[in-house]
C-alpha cells in the first residue's frame, strides 16, 4: 500500500503550483485582454472626466450638506440665545417670571402658565 | 515557468499600488492599463479554475476586472489591491457558474483546437493540463479556489480568507484536502510513465 505523504498546508507546494499554473494560465495574449478591458471601461465611463467630475460633485454635495446642517444647528443656538435674552427682558419689564412663558416662546402659551400669571398679578 | 504571480509582490510593489490606483482614478489610462496588466494573469487563472471552460472564464475575467474598475473609488488604499480585485473577479465567475443551466462539456481539451499533431512533450503537457483541470473541476469550489490562490497565486491563508469570505482555518483545511486529491493525480501520472 502506498503511503500517502503529508504536505504542510502552511507552505507552498512548488511542483503542484507549477503544474496548476501551466494548466490554468491563459493564452499569451495579455495585451489583447488589457486592451479589451480598457475599451469596455472607457465605454462605461471609468477614468473619464465625467467620472472624475461626478466623484468631485458627490464630495461637494456631501460637504454642502454638512455645512447646511451645521448652519441650521448654529441658527438654532442663536435663536435659543435670543429667547434667553428676551426672557431676561420680559422678567425685568414685568416683574413676573411666569410672563416669560406667555411672551418669549414661539408657540401657544400653556394654559397653566396663563393662570399662574393671572394669580401672580 | 514560475508559480509566482505575474507581478512582483515585494514590498516595493505594494507601495506603488496606492499611487497607481490614485492615478487611475484621476483618469490616467496608462495607470489603469498597468493595474489591469499586473493582475490579468491571476484573474484569468482564478476564473478558469472556477468555470473550467476557457471562453466562459475569459468573459468572467473581463466582467470581474471591469466591475472592479467601475467601483475603484471604493477601494481602500491602505489594504492590498490584489485580494480586493480577486474577490470581485471570483464572485463574477461564481455568479456566471451558477447561472449556467447546462453543464458545459468543454472543460477538457478546449485549448487544443485542430492544430495538427503536437510534439510528444507538448502532448504530455496538454494532457496533464486537461487532467488537472478536470480534477480541479471535481473539487468543491472553495477547495479549488483555496489551492489555486495559495499554491499558484502565492497568497497567504489570511489573504485568501478575505477573498473567499471564510475563516483562515477553513482555508488551510481546504488547501490540505485539495492538495491531497490533486497530488494523488500527479503521482498517478508519474507512475504511468
Amino acid at each position: 500500500m502506498r503511503q500517502e505523504p503529508m504536505w504542510s498546508p502552511d507552505h507552498p507546494d512548488p511542483a503542484l503550483g507549477a503544474a496548476l499554473w501551466a494548466a490554468l494560465s491563459p493564452r499569451n495574449d495579455t495585451g489583447a485582454f488589457v486592451a479589451r478591458v480598457l475599451d469596455r471601461a472607457e465605454a462605461a465611463g471609468v477614468g473619464t472626466w465625467r467620472a472624475v467630475l461626478g466623484r468631485w460633485s458627490r464630495v461637494a454635495i456631501a460637504v454642502a450638506a454638512v455645512l447646511a446642517f451645521g448652519g441650521v444647528s448654529l441658527a438654532g443656538h442663536a435663536r435659543d440665545a435670543a429667547t434667553s435674552f428676551d426672557a431676561a427682558w420680559v422678567t425685568s419689564a414685568t416683574g413676573s417670571e411666569s410672563a416669560v412663558q406667555l411672551l418669549a416662546v414661539h408657540r401657544a402659551p400653556d394654559p397653566s402658565a396663563l393662570f399662574a400669571s393671572m394669580l401672580a398679578n | 515557468m514560475s508559480a509566482l504571480p505575474d507581478r512582483d509582490r515585494s514590498g516595493q510593489a505594494r507601495v506603488d499600488e496606492p499611487a497607481l490606483v490614485a492615478r487611475a482614478l484621476a483618469g490616467d489610462r496608462e495607470a489603469l492599463g498597468t493595474l489591469v496588466q499586473w493582475y490579468a494573469g491571476s484573474v484569468r487563472r482564478v476564473t478558469r479554475a472556477i468555470l473550467g471552460n476557457v471562453d466562459d472564464a475569459e468573459d468572467a475575467a473581463q466582467d470581474g476586472v471591469l466591475a472592479a474598475l467601475v467601483k475603484l473609488d471604493q477601494y481602500d488604499p491602505s489594504r492590498p489591491f490584489g485580494p480586493w480585485l480577486l474577490r470581485i473577479a471570483a464572485n463574477a465567475a461564481i455568479d456566471r457558474r451558477r447561472r449556467r443551466t447546462v453543464r458545459d462539456a468543454g472543460v477538457l481539451g478546449d485549448d487544443v483546437a485542430a492544430k495538427g499533431p503536437l510534439p510528444d512533450v507538448e502532448t504530455e503537457r496538454v494532457a496533464l493540463g486537461e487532467r488537472l483541470r478536470a480534477a480541479l473541476d471535481e473539487l468543491p469550489e472553495h477547495y479549488r479556489l483555496a489551492v489555486v490562490l495559495f499554491d499558484v497565486e502565492g497568497y497567504s491563508h489570511a489573504e485568501i480568507a478575505e477573498i473567499l469570505a471564510m475563516a483562515p482555518g477553513t482555508v488551510r483545511s481546504a488547501v490540505f484536502h485539495a492538495r491531497r486529491r490533486l497530488r494523488a493525480l500527479l503521482d498517478d501520472l508519474k507512475e504511468d510513465r
